[in-house]
């Protein structure tokens, strides 16, 4: 596996920058915009509370208090992609370090299971509270509640990619010495990194709920506390923009992860 | 088979011995001694292999022929220590297969060729170096031994080749060549040109005969094909169906070193119906009219 193959020239990454940007952040947020007009036009809502693109558009960029209200909401913009890159990593690394000590033994791989089973079954709106108090009302308990959402879809996938990993394999390995170090390293890890990257691919998305819903819940900042705050202040045009951000944070981010993959693994393949 | 075989008459007379003053020390001694196997399938019990004994001397290239089913790919697998038997033992040069993996002693190639897809073909064969800690300790070693390798099995030019661009045939080159880049004391090789080509087949025959020349291993293959079995043994067990037993112990005494004519001589001709006599008149009843 060469360097220069994985990672491409630099002209190389500019002009998949560019597609990236065009395919992956451009064309959904206009598809985006479209519904917007589409829900508030077609719906026949109140104008009261229905703000169309224009009317954000003039409550962010033209009105005399733009910039002031441009600022609250991007500031939410940056508070929840942190929340939920926070998150996507910690569940991410949780995920995989669990399912890649599943190598190790069966038994692990059993006594795993059930917790997997209990992130996913207790609703999230029950467990939240109790995390709030477990791990107090700042960042460690927004981590806890996105990696939640992101460990399972990672887990289960890995866990299935692994039993998917040819038996011949392992018993290769195992004859010719190798340890179940080896039986990680060379064939567990190298054999599941599509998994990998379909497993980030669910996890993003996943990350982007947990963390408006660790707003919501706990720490009462970001875009997550905004949508509530602004459907009770009557800010539509805050209430909106949040809801159209988050969903293009949501697809941006499953974008990014296929766009890496494309660029990195497809091409050593 | 070395070099210095080749040079002199051939002394069938050694085949049977411990010592072979031309090839030095002789590796890959196997005594089995009483061995057990069942299998449960629901609720039935069935046994496998019942009170199997053997010995191989060693240095010797020996094939187990025998019908589908009876159990021959299981004592292969015991050998390599993948499956356990119930009860007997297994031993190769007196220690256990255990021993012998751990130490880096046993090299085995199976029917589906067993690729990594995500390695090249130099790098599937790097493999048990890799594992062994010499692609660490001497990494200009390494590649210089895989290097070679890659020519010995005549894929120069796929070297950085992914073995789904590779055909069957090459591929089970690429696997040969894998299981020669650690000396072993035992090379196992499972049926491995089973899902090639008749022609190919016989091409990769005639190859490991001359990749194994001066080797000090011993080689135990897995063949349903007595052809093969005949044309590259110096030592064939034909088995019984299941449970599995020994029909008969044959020293191959045809001329050394093989070359492809031999599979034209009366004494192979002989051979080939002898063993596929045995074979037949020790089927079951059930399935009478088969094969093999």
């Amino acid at each position: 596996m060469k360097v220069g193959r994985v990672f491409g020239s630099a002209s190389d990454w500019l002009l998949q920058a560019v597609v990236f940007l065009a395919v992956g952040v451009i064309a959904p947020a206009a598809g985006l915009v479209a519904v917007w007009f589409g829900v508030v036009n077609g719906l026949h809502l109140p104008a009261y509370f229905a703000k169309s693109p224009v009317a954000a558009w003039q409550y962010f960029v033209s009105s005399p208090s733009a910039a002031a209200n441009r600022q609250v909401i991007v500031q939410a913009l940056g508070t929840t992609g942190r929340d939920a890159a926070l998150g996507f990593v910690a569940g991410m690394l949780v995920g995989l370090a669990a399912a890649y000590l599943t190598v190790f033994s069966e038994r692990i791989k059993a006594a795993l299971m059930p917790f997997a089973l209990a992130a996913r079954a207790v609703p999230l709106v029950a467990m939240t509270p109790l995390i709030a108090l477990t791990f107090g009302y700042g960042l460690s308990s927004v981590t806890v509640v996105g990696a939640i959402v992101v460990f399972f879809p990672t887990f289960v996938a890995m866990v299935e990619a692994l039993n998917a990993v040819p038996r011949s394999g392992e018993e290769l390995i195992e004859v010719f010495g190798g340890t179940r170090w080896d039986r990680l390293i060379k064939l567990a890890v190298p054999g599941t990194v599509r998994a990998v990257f379909a497993s980030a691919r669910i996890g993003a998305p996943g990350a982007v709920i947990g963390a408006t819903f660790a707003e919501w819940l706990i720490t009462g900042r970001g875009i997550g506390y905004l949508m509530v705050s602004a459907s009770e202040t009557s800010d539509f045009n805050d209430l909106w923009a949040s809801v159209f951000l988050v969903t293009l944070l949501s697809i941006v981010l499953y974008n990014l992860v296929a766009f890496l993959q494309k660029a990195t693994l497809d091409r050593v393949r | 088979m070395s070099d210095a075989d080749r040079a002199e008459p051939v002394d069938a007379g050694r085949r049977s011995g411990d010592a072979d003053p031309q090839r030095g020390n002789l590796l890959g001694s196997i005594a089995a001694h009483d061995i057990s196997k069942t299998f449960s399938r629901r609720q039935t019990v069935v046994p496998v292999i019942n009170q199997l004994s053997l010995e191989v001397p060693p240095g010797q290239f020996t094939s187990i022929v025998g019908p589908s089913g009876c159990g021959k790919t299981t004592l292969l697998r015991m050998f390599a220590g993948l499956d356990h038997p119930d009860g007997g033992t297994i031993s190769i040069d007196g220690k256990s297969p255990e021993e012998l993996k751990r130490g880096h002693r046993l090299a085995i190639a199976f029917q589906d060729a067993a690729l990594l897809p995500w390695r090249s073909v130099e790098a599937n064969i790097r493999l048990p170096l890799e594992l062994s800690g010499a692609a660490r300790t001497d990494p200009k070693g390494t590649a210089e031994l895989v290097e070679h390798l890659v020519t010995l099995v005549g894929l120069q030019g796929f070297a950085s080749a992914r073995p789904a661009q590779l055909s069957g045939g090459m591929q089970q080159r690429t696997s040969i060549a894998r299981a020669l880049a650690v000396e072993p004391a035992l090379l196992l090789l499972d049926e491995p040109f089973a899902s090639v080509d008749e022609i190919t087949r016989r091409r990769l025959n005639v190859e490991l005969l001359s990749l194994l020349a001066g080797r000090t291993h011993g080689t135990v293959l897995v063949t349903h094909s007595v052809a093969e079995a005949l044309f590259l043994s110096q030592r064939l067990l034909v088995m019984s169906a299941r449970p599995m037993r020994v029909l008969e112990e044959l020293k191959v005494e045809l001329p050394e070193p093989r070359s492809p004519d031999v599979m034209r001589t009366r004494e192979f001709f002989e051979l080939t119906e002898h063993v596929t006599a045995t074979l037949y008149a020790a089927l079951p009843e059930s399935e009478g009219g088969s094969s093999t």
